[in-house]
């Protein structure tokens, strides 16, 4: 399960730096400096309309950067061009199209930045789609068209998508939205795996839920703004808000051991 | 009665125009379903009909310059879905009615320029299709299907999820270029048989009929290629007979499939529920 390039634990995958990200020529975010470093779990909260689907569409590509810089794998944004290396979860979703299509179908979609045009599916491409639907527990459902698939499962049907392409990251825009108790538990440990497996997290949520054991950091954002960005603290969202004093944007490797939460890249 | 059909070379050239149509109006119309465009191959006829006109009025080959408006106009209708803006839907709306009605005006000032004429253009006939057209209609198809089944997989992809698509680096507004000039050059391979007016509904109707019995893409694409062909076909074949505007009888025929697997369909599912609610024969 690897693609082309290494990163090495602990080099930068995404870098934003007083980036102002928008629709339009509104920016909706400004000046976010923001890391996620190879191997991290870092989780991104905020009330509604904060900007955190924004801030994901931006370093997707799919939001214009207005001002400041955006590098992906220590390449600037608009030079870079293995964009299979993120792998990527909408948080709304248009699954169900006009025309039926089963699991195997959408899953292999994600394969496609891998593939060249004209040529054909080759067995590894099988292996790797046959995996990422076992990995979201679909096996069972993979020849089953997606119009019939509940809620909950039409969305592990769009991750096992990103799987597919074996990214090196995946980004996920509230991945347990919509997912009863159990299914969270389940979705926890898949992706406990695939950090374990090497990959780097960065993943929108309302709150950590199931997803704290592993959360490594947390950024808070508020009105376009990133209000918090370090290790995540007990006591709800509200004591992201209490605990304003600027931005924590880079914790010192001494502070992060002081609060128990190992270095980067020592959780495989 | 087959023998009869084949001895005329107007029928041959029908049946072979019919056959080409019958193949690719399909296989670029499940993207547009898939969409939820269905509806824009008909704005593309209309389109057409004004490239026709020009070609009449200029003795050009009408085949030819129905091509050149209906890509141009294709183009630009992706241009403008593209740059995202809410007065598109009024854009296409002008485009389309400006088309047709420009169409209508330039083919009467033609020299012998009829309604007649034009209604062969619009809905379809057998006798217009001549060899030059079956060497047009015959590349555009051979191209046509390329792509659509060559790229099956980018087209689903980016069909199915445009911004996902976008984020995984595929190439969309090429794509979607792509799709667009192919649809137009749909439209050009029916304009003898099937007619502007009508080609739509045999992009979108085999398709439609195809769904209601398939649960995945790729059987939803080969099934209503072959609904596609035995319409057109059939349908062509049935004008003949019974004297009637070809594309009117294809799309009739289309319909009526439609009808008849929805029908079957639905009393299947009633069945079968009847059947689990109550064990044993089915009463009545
Ligand atoms: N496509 C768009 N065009 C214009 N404005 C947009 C668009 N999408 C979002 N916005 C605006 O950007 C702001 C931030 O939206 P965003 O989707 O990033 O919030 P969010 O934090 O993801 O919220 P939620 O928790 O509801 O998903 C909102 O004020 C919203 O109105
Ligand atoms: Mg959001």
């Amino acid at each position: 399960m690897h693609v082309t390039g290494t990163v090495g634990p602990g080099s930068p995958v995404v870098e934003l730096r007083g980036a102002a990200v928008g629709y339009g020529d509104r920016p909706v975010i400004r000046d976010i400096d923001f890391t996620l470093t190879a191997g991290e779990v870092v989780v991104l909260l905020g009330p509604n309309g904060a900007g955190k689907s924004t801030v994901v569409r931006g370093i997707l590509g799919l939001a214009p950067l207005m001002a400041g810089t955006l590098s992906l794998f220590g390449v600037p944004a608009d030079r870079f061009r293995d964009r299979h290396r993120l792998g990527y979860v909408p948080q709304r979703h248009t699954i169900v199209g006009g025309v039926p299509s089963t699991v195997t179908e959408v899953v292999a979609s994600g394969r496609l930045a891998l593939r060249r045009p004209f040529a054909r599916l080759r067995p590894h491409d099988r292996e790797a789609v046959a995996a990422a639907i076992g990995v979201v527990g679909l096996s069972d459902r993979s020849g089953a068209s997606v119009a019939t698939l509940s809620g909950g499962q039409q969305r592990r049907v769009l991750i096992a998508r990103a799987l597919a392409a074996e990214p090196d990251v995946l980004v996920m825009d509230e991945p347990t939205a919509g997912v009863d108790a159990a299914n969270q538990e389940i979705l926890a440990a898949t992706l406990q795996t695939l950090v374990q497996g090497g990959r780097t997290l960065l993943l929108v949520a309302h709150e950590l839920g199931p997803l704290e054991r592993m959360v490594q950091r947390v950024a808070v954002m508020r009105d376009g703004r990133m209000t918090y960005d370090g290790p995540p603290i007990s006591g709800g969202d509200g004591a992201y808000h209490r605990e304003r004093q600027g931005h924590v944007h880079h914790l010192d490797l001494g502070r992060r051991a002081e609060l128990g939460l190992g270095l980067t890249g020592d959780t495989r | 009665m087959t023998g009869e059909l084949l001895q005329y070379g107007f029928m041959q050239r029908a049946l072979i125009a019919a056959l080409l149509v019958g193949l690719t109006a399909p296989s670029v119309g499940v993207y547009l379903v898939q969409r939820r465009l269905a509806l824009i191959g008909d704005g593309m006829g209309h389109v057409a009909l004004a490239g026709v006109a020009l070609g009449v009025l200029t003795s050009t080959q009408p085949v030819l310059t129905a091509l050149g408006a209906a890509v141009a106009g294709a183009v630009a209708i992706e241009l403008m879905r593209a740059s995202g803006r809410s007065s598109g839907d009024v854009a296409l709306a002008i485009m389309f009615y400006g088309g047709i009605a420009s169409g209508v005006v330039l083919i009467s000032r033609a020299p012998g320029g009829t309604p007649a004429n034009l209604n062969a253009y619009l809905f379809g006939a057998i006798t217009t299709t001549s060899r030059a057209d079956l060497v047009v209609f015959a590349v555009l198809a051979a191209l046509v299907l390329l792509a659509t089944l060559g790229l099956a997989p980018r087209f689903f992809a980016v069909s199915n999820d445009e911004e996902y698509a976008r984020a995984a680096g595929l190439p969309v507004l090429g794509y979607n270029l792509l799709l667009a000039v192919i649809t137009a050059a749909t439209v050009v391979i029916s304009m003898r048989v099937v007619g502007l007016l009508l080609i739509s509904a045999l992009m979108v109707v085999p398709v439609a009929t195809a769904q209601l019995v398939t649960g995945s893409f790729r059987t939803t694409v080969l099934l209503s290629l072959g609904i596609g062909l035995v319409v057109a076909v059939g349908g062509t074949a049935g004008s003949y007979y019974a004297d009637t505007p070809s594309g009117g009888s294809i799309v009739v025929l289309a319909v009526a499939t439609f009808a008849v697997t929805s029908v079957a369909t639905r009393l299947r599912s009633a069945l079968t529920r009847r059947t689990r609610e109550q064990p044993g024969p089915v009463p009545g």
